[in-house]
């Protein structure tokens, strides 16, 4: 197990290399020039000119990637052009903020999806299969910011029961940073209504985030439930007598899940991108709300690193989906 | 009535019931609440900026904490805002309009207690003037650190180039920092511009509370006891936490709810009649100076005919737009200047839509030789509705008189980098003028001297000698009456020449809760005293 | 339609049975009004062309056909009981793996390949410990397969339990099913094809096994096969079937000596195993969508008579000794089996 691991993590080396390359280019040929957004309205050319050249902007491409490359290798991701901050302090402070709002979903999304979907297979064309089909097109058919607005006007303004936005009131204090993941570092600093207090904040967001990945999520169950019912084993294990209930829910589903774990390690994308939306919406301090201003001001450092950013969570998510993979399937694991 | 909202509401979310089967209990998030702070803070839900250095940058939502935060030589009050003394008690200056002595009030504490001295507003001004961007750009033109001295433990003296005449109204945007703090906080070199983007070296009436500033996120601030220039308001608002939303929908919600105070001061014109009716919430109109103006490219055929930009000015229509897309928020500004500001020629009448006079023109033009077949194009700002329904309205009235005209998009970033040179400039495009300081050359000066050229301000490329003379004239001297009439004369030879189409002078609309008393609209952008404010029940 | 009335009621009897399947394409008669029986400690060989209903009759034994299966007609008795009348619950509750054992055609594909084969095979014990057992529990079940493991010779019993069906041979994972099968001590052991997957060395050891467990835990034993050379060996009784009918049921000795229905004839002739043509005999099995009338075999048989696409199936006693039965037109003949050829 640990080789994998180990193996995984080497793989993702070229991976995030890749990355890192395509960003580089992405935030360079841009033609948005960042010493010009910089200066502001009331600088002259000369002005302009003078920050391009402090920032070595105007240096050749290639020169630029090295200088950058030898700058990530020695663990500096450089500095926002206008926080004045280390961009790694940035995103110390925001990543938490997404990687707990999208481990929320993920888990509501297996949570309700997986059910949902075998339940549907096992209906098949039955009454509650077609809700649920009504369900998972609806799903994936509605607009995140939509979603986000109904859930906030029913649960929030009419029921008053959840908050509108924010990871906590105002005035709250945060947690000392443990995890970065509000819940628990109340947990475990004791505090168990700010821990409640920080799970309600996170409900309607995760709810948000979690429903197209549900609706997937639950097509893919359904479908592949539906599969593996109509493998031999499954005759077998009715032939000798397993009960129904025992064989759908732990035989059948267990098999079915493999190619479910799939989905939702790609579907951990879905959720870093979604969130953008619905951390803009429920005013939620992550990655999104970062990215999305930075590079609106082409403030380059920050996006490349941030983009650097979700691109290990989703692989470091994918290795971890590939663990979970070869736990459920042990011919996954001899493979390997 | 709730109930039936209620059951419309159910109804629309429809799958709403499947995702959220756990019970909840009608759990007292205001127990939470009130374990952090009480409901006597001031929960403010304009915009922050990425910062807290008041150096660095300059825009709408940073005025709120340089005012707040910090105290500048000079202040803007009264209405129209003009240019008066704050830190400075008195003021000399030489009649070749280039040396000035300030006299510095003598007892004003930073926030670690140390004494305000000639030492700081020096340190000050140098920082301002090193730094590449923000505020430091206004002043290098006409200033160079080594101008800066100090002739005493109160007295300061700022040499410039050449003589400067907006140079009093350019101070209210430097903000006096403490000097021992920053010099403590400084990391290479960097005039401790990593430490203060997250604290305060200041000695305004609110201080950062330690720790609290999170990039357009969260800032808490709180009052200072004893500031020199006293609280208006018997309890004064002790604790401000900024909260700012970002999403549109939100925004309003979390007013609506009371989660925030106040919103920022963007409200959409649509949004309006739901502020006003919404109990506890009134809409506050903050008139602003900024203006609005399509920039035409003067270098390049067509436009390059006075006649095809006459044209344009002719066929843009001014009330259709104010009426249809701002829904009258803004008044008619038919030259360069905001029409309240000095400079503006009070009888100027500017273009009126008349796609007769419109059509004249273009047939002059077509006489003339100019290329008015040619397809041009009209740079819309991506994010910016205004500009494309600016653009819309255009290209169909254009369209009318025979011209036929593109609308592509850009981000910002991008129309910045294409009007740095006159031939990637757009043909035409749209921005506002936004206040930096209070005086005609903020605009009309900056838009139209040669100096702005290769910049998004100078995006007309217009280079007009009379008209750089008399902006160039109404710079160097102090003399108000002569300045007046020199604006007024280059903004009737601008018009005349219909170098650009100017549209409005926008208001700005705040949703503001009724539980917040005292308030009053800052000079430029956000920079609202929150001193004057006061929270009821 | 009646068997020679043997004096023991058989532990298995399947009488006019059919099976109608709702495809897209319309109801598919797949069993029409077949019959078997299974004697106490009789081995049963089922043979027939394949798609001939084998499969489906086994299914509709162990009560798993697919939901979109009818029975409009028939009877089941097993023990006594009347099948038909339990539902799917109670079959699973009282008969599958506790009275009939089934072991499957595949080993390849009939383990679940995410659970180790003790997990596996004790799930069924744990449902279904016989009641006798002086220990119903867990523990007792594992003892209780470890000895099965040795009784069908799976190496290592103890580790072999902790291992996944991917991690045994073919022959190894049989033998895994058939100690499955046996675990909770039925009667009746259900077995459809068991050995055609595997290569022929181990076809002949699997079958021996067989035979020997059949006789020593006294079995009785549904084996269906294709092959008359495995039926020879191993069967004590046969029953051909042929497009979803019985044709021809009796001892292995009377069919296999004297078969008298065509079909079996031409099947006894060839030897035909999956892929050949029946000697001499154009033609496939028809689809089960649109059968064609009467005997089934008509449109294919040397003798076939005008009366054949008239003629209600049914299964008709022949007089003598060994037990002996036809589906054919020549033994409705008045006259005894002399008016055959
Ligand atoms: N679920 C089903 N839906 C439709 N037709 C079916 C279904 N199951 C079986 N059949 C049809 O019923 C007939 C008998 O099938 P069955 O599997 O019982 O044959 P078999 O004798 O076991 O064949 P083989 O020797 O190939 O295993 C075939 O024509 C088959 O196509
Ligand atoms: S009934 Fe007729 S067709 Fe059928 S097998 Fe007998 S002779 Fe042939
Ligand atoms: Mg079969």
């Amino acid at each position: 197990m640990l080789a994998l691991i180990l193996r995984r993590l080497a793989l993702m080396i070229p991976v995030l290399l890749g990355l890192l390359v395509l960003v580089f280019v992405l935030t360079r040929i841009v033609p948005a020039d960042p010493a010009a957004v910089l200066a502001g309205e009331q600088a002259s050319p000369e002005q302009v000119a003078a920050i391009r050249a402090t920032l070595g902007l105007d240096r050749p491409l290639h020169v630029q990637f090295v200088r950058y490359l030898v700058q990530v290798a020695s663990g500096d991701f450089g500095t926002s052009l206008y926080t004045h901050r280390p961009v790694v302090q940035d995103l110390a402070e925001r990543m938490p903020a997404t990687i707990e709002l999208a481990l929320a979903s993920m888990l509501l999304a297996i949570l309700v999806g997986i059910p949902l979907g075998a339940v549907a297979a096992v209906r098949r064309n039955g009454w509650l299969d077609q809700i649920i089909r009504v369900f998972t097109i609806g799903g994936l058919a509605v607009a995140s910011f939509w979603m986000a607005i109904m859930l906030q006007l029913v649960f929030s303004m009419q029921l008053d029961i959840l908050p509108l936005r924010g990871r906590v009131d105002a005035g709250v204090p945060a947690p000392p940073f443990l995890t970065g993941l509000y819940v628990i570092d109340y947990l475990l600093a004791g505090n168990l209504a700010l821990a409640r207090h920080a799970l309600w904040h996170l409900v309607l967001p995760s709810v948000t985030l979690a429903l197209p990945a549900t609706a997937t999520i639950a097509r893919f169950t359904r479908s592949s439930v539906i599969e593996t019912l109509q493998k031999d084993f499954v005759a077998w294990e009715r032939a000798v007598g397993y009960p129904r209930r025992v064989m759908l829910w732990k035989y059948v589903l267990r098999n079915s899940l493999s190619a479910t774990v799939t989905q939702v390690g790609l579907l951990f994308g879905l959720f870093l991108s979604g969130s953008i939306v619905v951390e803009a919406v429920f005013g939620w301090p992550g990655l999104g709300d970062y990215l999305f201003s930075a590079i609106t001001t082409a403030d380059y450092q920050p996006v490349m690193a941030t983009t650097l950013a979700i691109g290990v969570i989703y692989a470091v998510v994918n290795i971890m989906v590939d663990l979970v993979q070869a736990r459920i399937d042990p011919r996954v694991a001899e493979q390997r | 009535m709730r109930r039936r909202d209620l059951l419309r509401y159910s109804a629309t979310a429809g799958a709403l019931g499947a995702l959220a089967p756990i019970g909840m209990p009608g759990f007292a998030v205001r127990d939470a609440q009130a374990q952090g702070a009480g409901a006597a803070a001031l929960r403010w839900g304009g915009n922050l900026s990425r910062t807290l250095d008041p150096h660095t940058v300059y825009d709408v939502p940073s005025a709120f904490t340089r005012v707040n935060l910090y105290d500048c030589l000079y202040e803007y009050a009264g209405n129209p805002p003009e240019p008066k003394p704050l830190l400075a008690t008195e003021t000399r200056s030489s009649a070749d309009g280039k040396t000035h002595d300030f006299t510095i009030r003598a007892g004003v504490k930073f926030h670690d207690g140390s004494e305000l001295t000639a030492e700081d507003v020096v340190y000050s001004f140098r920082r301002m003037l090193a730094l590449p961007q923000g505020v430091g750009p206004a002043f290098r033109p006409f200033m160079k650190a080594e101008g800066v001295t100090a002739t005493g433990r109160h007295s300061v003296r700022m040499e410039l180039q050449f003589p400067y005449a907006p140079f009093f109204a350019c101070l209210p945007m430097v903000a006096i920092m403490n000097k021992r703090l920053m010099e403590a906080n400084t990391v290479n070199n960097d005039w401790a511009a990593a430490w203060v983007a997250g604290n305060d070296a200041g000695s305004g009436p609110y201080k950062v509370v330690p720790g609290s500033f999170r990039p357009l996120d969260s800032l808490d601030m709180e009052a200072v006891d004893g500031y020199w220039r006293g609280w208006p308001h018997s309890r004064p608002i002790r604790q401000v936490l900024c909260r700012p939303v970002r999403d549109d929908a939100t925004r309003l919600l979390a007013v609506e709810k009371g989660d925030i105070d106040s919103t920022h001061s963007y409200i959409r014109p649509d949004q309006h009649e739901r502020v006003r009716r919404a109990p506890g919430l009134r809409l506050v109109e903050e008139p602003q100076l900024r203006t609005y103006l399509l920039r035409v490219h003067n270098g390049r055929d067509p436009m390059n005919n006075l006649d095809f930009r006459k044209a344009l000015s002719y066929a843009f229509p001014y009330e259709l737009f104010i009426q249809r897309v701002l829904r009258g928020t803004a008044v008619r500004s038919p030259g360069p200047l905001p029409v309240s500001l000095w400079g503006h020629p009070r009888d100027l009448q500017g273009y009126k839509h008349d796609l007769d006079a419109a059509r004249r023109h273009l047939d002059a033009a077509r006489r003339a030789g100019a290329n008015v077949t040619r397809e041009i194009t009209f740079t819309a700002l991506v994010g910016f509705d205004e500009t494309e329904q600016a653009a819309q309205l255009l290209q169909s009235e254009l369209r009318k008189i025979g011209v036929t005209m593109r609308i592509a998009k850009a981000v910002w970033a991008n129309a910045v980098q294409m009007t740095q040179r006159e031939e990637t400039s757009p043909d035409i495009w749209s921005h506002w003028g936004s206040t930096y300081y209070i005086d005609p050359d903020n605009w009309v000066g900056q838009f139209y001297s040669k100096a702005a050229l290769g910049t998004q301000r100078g995006s007309s490329w217009y280079r007009d000698d009379e008209t750089d003379g008399m902006l160039a004239a109404a710079r160097a001297t102090l003399d108000r009456a002569e300045r007046q009439r020199l604006y007024e004369a280059a903004s009737r030879r601008l018009v005349d020449q219909a170098v650009d189409v100017w549209i409005y002078n926008g208001m700005a609309y705040r949703a503001v809760r009724e539980r917040v008393k005292g308030y009053r609209p800052g000079a430029v952008g956000d920079g609202l005293d929150l001193r004057e404010l006061w929270l009821e029940g | 339609m009646s068997m020679p009335a043997p004096a023991p009621a058989p532990m298995l009897s399947v009488d006019d049975l059919s099976v109608v399947i709702d495809t897209p394409e319309g109801p598919a008669r797949v069993l029409d009004r077949a019959s078997l029986a299974v004697g106490a400690g009789e081995i049963v060989g089922l043979v027939g062309e394949s798609g001939c209903g084998k499969s489906t009759l086994v299914k509709a034994i162990l009560g798993v056909l697919p939901p979109n299966a009818r029975m409009p007609e028939g009877r089941m008795l097993f023990e006594g009981r009347d099948l038909l009348a339990l539902d799917e619950a109670a079959l699973a509750r009282e008969v599958r793996g506790r009275r009939i054992g089934f072991i499957p055609q595949d080993p390849a594909l009939a383990l679940n390949p995410m659970f180790t084969v003790g997990t596996q095979l004790l799930e069924i014990w744990r449902w279904h410990a016989p009641e006798n057992a002086p220990d119903r529990s867990r523990a007792a079940g594992r003892a209780r397969l470890i000895d099965l493991f040795r009784r069908v010779q799976i190496p290592d019993p103890e580790q072999a339990l902790a291992r996944y069906p991917h991690q045994f041979s073919g022959g190894q994972r049989q033998r895994v099913l058939i100690a499955a099968a046996l675990l909770c001590g039925p009667r009746l052991i259900v077995a459809d094809e068991p050995t055609t997957a595997l290569d022929v060395t181990t076809q002949q050891q699997i079958l021996s096994l067989l035979a020997e467990l059949a006789r020593d835990f006294a079995l009785s034993v549904l084996f269906v096969t294709h092959d008359f050379g495995v039926v020879s060996q191993l069967c004590s009784h046969v029953t051909v079937m042929y497009a979803g009918q019985t044709v021809e049921t009796g001892t292995k000795r009377a069919v296999l000596a004297a078969p008298r229905h065509p079909y079996s004839a031409a099947l006894v002739a060839c030897h035909p195993d999956r892929m050949a043509d029946l000697a001499g005999i154009p033609g496939s099995v028809p689809s089960p969508l649109a059968p064609p009338s009467g005997c089934r075999f008509h449109p294919r048989c040397p003798e076939a008579r005008p009366g054949c696409a008239a003629r209600p199936t049914r299964l008709v006693a022949l007089a003598g000794d060994p037990p002996h039965a036809l589906n054919c037109i020549m033994a409705d003949a008045p006259g005894p089996a002399g008016a055959l050829p």
